[in-house]
């Protein structure tokens, strides 16, 4: 874990005052922007590569059967067997590799770290192999073993990236309680104690988990935004006019909903907590309030918003009080909510905007049709900042 | 104008729903996922092409009263004050025959004023550039709601007009 010193004296830049590791991140992908598009990958070069890899890495077995997997709405997906000398197979993979652009800019080195430390924790996917600077594959990925299960029930709909998921009372009697203690322990986890290299933790009792997060996603506004946004604007200055102290930073998921977790169809047992590529150290009312959002929730019968599609609101908060022994301060979740709606809305009005105009994804048409997703997520903003004004 | 861009447009729909999209492999969801968004995409653009103008000026006709309301008073440091004459300069020089256009400056002169105050106007007019500028933007998010009710991602479509009621004043 990096430590930063302390320099009160300067005054901090906020474009690049967060983390080293994720300033660095967005300083390359400032540097490759306008550069040329992007070419969705074909199998057959995806195979060629990885049996490069799998040679570099002294693997005796061979990449067969490359397939690209649908869904995700950020990384390339294929899925491929190891397949031995004798012709067998003796595992399955999957690969994430990351296009020029997306709606995310996000480290494969550091989502592998995570989710290496975090395996005996909570269920998660676990790492075969990491190409961080692209050598192998062409572009930064992780190969990680394939977990059975699926992100919905079999008869359920969906929209995008797991929007939309309605999961069934069955279904849900089961996964609440699995939902709440897995993020109850991420919450929980020793990061301290962990090899996590490329993290680095903001100061307990200062404003710096709430700022760093606020740079990021403001330095991603100022980087990517193909027009200006008021709103956008006007949100970020009353973050950063209301930041607030955390008093015990903690792991977070930094994507925790719905569509991010796989399940067992007969047992409903989660089989992993998945994209782990937002993790940070920062407040939990993060991670909290982060499964309030709109976007993320179902209705249920009187129009009241469902969290995970699973349970009412005030279920999911005393739920992880309970469980977490973590008082939720309601100015903080406010905060908190209203940071994240922000940082949605950048993805989609910002990045994901950008990207499908330069073509420097794999699915422009995709990301195209997505942002408009963010005049949702602008709503929720108005919502909580007009609540707040009131 | 024949064939009209709706017309040019339906064309292009029915080729792809009709030809292209069946002839795509099954097997290849890349290819599968996006021609099924191009055509929900185009569609779209279809219901919002008539309304295109008007929803524009709707956007600009606004953006202009909120960019005059806020540099009524300017009261504050060089910063906020050079945002503001950056305003009122856009308030003069408006491009009558490009909506949009007009709409984007002024957007982007609202937003720099807004970081601007932050910086060194004075506590009045500081809390009058915020309360108009949420105000405004909560206008704006309304009418980008209802522009994109039929891309079926927000969370309240039902409390929604359609885009022709939303429309409709201007074309009166």
């Amino acid at each position: 874990m990096a430590q930063l010193e302390q320099k009160p004296d300067l005054a901090p830049d906020r474009r690049n005052n967060f983390e080293p590791h994720l300033v660095a991140m967005l300083d390359a992908k400032q540097a490759r922007q306008g550069k040329g598009g992007y070419k969705p990958r074909e199998a057959q070069d995806v195979s060629e590569r990885l049996n490069r890899l799998l040679v570099a890495h002294g693997v005796q077995q061979q990449a067969h059967n490359v397939r690209r997997m649908g869904g995700g709405a950020s990384k390339e997906q294929f899925l491929f067997d190891l397949v031995g000398p004798g012709g067998g197979t003796d595992e399955r993979l999957v690969l994430r590799m990351d296009p020029l652009e997306g709606i995310i800019e996000t480290c494969r080195a550091r989502e592998a770290q995570v989710i290496e430390a975090i395996g005996g924790t909570v269920p998660a996917p676990s790492v075969a192999f990491v190409d961080a600077d692209g050598r192998h594959m062409g572009q930064p990925a992780m190969i990680t073993r394939f977990v059975r299960g699926d992100t919905k029930p079999r008869d359920a709909t969906s929209g995008p990236s797991g929007v939309g998921i309605v999961i069934g009372e069955r279904a849900s009697v089961a996964l609440i309680p699995q939902y709440l203690n897995n993020l109850v322990a991420i919450h929980g986890f020793d990061f301290a104690a962990a090899a996590l290299s490329t993290y680095a933790e903001p100061q307990a009792g200062t404003t710096e988990a709430a700022l760093w997060q606020l740079n990021f996603w403001e330095r991603v506004l100022e980087d990517d935004a193909v027009e200006a946004s008021p709103l956008l604007t006007y949100t970020a200055c009353w973050l950063r006019e209301r930041a607030p102290v955390c008093t015990a930073p903690v792991l977070l998921h930094g994507d925790y909903r719905l569509g991010n977790f796989m399940f067992d169809q007969d047992t409903l047992e989660m089989t992993a907590v998945l994209d782990w590529e937002l993790a940070h150290i920062g407040d939990f009312h993060e991670d909290v309030s982060y499964s309030l959002e709109p976007l993320f929730c179902s209705r249920d019968a009187q129009g009241q918003p469902l969290v995970a599609s699973m349970m009412p609101v005030r279920a999911f908060l005393d739920g992880y009080s309970e469980r977490s022994g973590r008082e939720i301060d309601p100015k903080l979740l406010h905060w908190y909510h209203v940071l994240n709606s922000f940082k949605l809305s950048v993805m989609n009005f910002a990045s994901g905007v950008r990207a499908a105009r330069d073509g420097t994804n794999h699915q422009s048409a995709f990301l195209g049709f997505l942002s408009a997703c963010h005049v949702g997520l602008s709503g929720t903003l108005c919502r909580l900042l007009e609540g707040e004004a009131a | 104008m024949t064939p009209s861009m709706e017309v040019r447009l339906q064309s292009v729909l029915h080729g792809l729903r009709d030809v292209v999209i069946p002839a795509i492999n099954p097997g290849e969801a890349l290819a599968v996922e996006q021609s099924g968004l191009i055509l929900a995409q185009l569609s779209m653009l279809l219901q919002q092409l008539p309304y295109a103008d008007a929803y524009h000026r709707l956007c600009r006709d606004d953006a202009r009263l909120t960019a005059a309301a806020l540099v009524q008073d300017p009261a504050g440091g060089p910063r906020s004050r050079n945002a503001a004459q950056a305003i009122a300069a856009l308030l003069t020089g408006a491009d009558a025959d490009d909506p949009h256009a007009d709409y984007l400056a002024l957007a982007e002169g609202i937003a720099t004023l807004t970081i601007a105050v932050t910086d060194d106007a004075e506590p009045g007019w500081h809390a009058h550039v915020k309360t108009t500028v949420l105000a405004f933007s909560c206008r704006q998010n309304h009418r980008e709601r209802v522009w994109f009710k039929g891309a079926g991602f927000d969370p309240d479509p039902g409390e929604l007009p359609d885009l022709a009621a939303l429309c409709r004043a201007v074309q009166a």
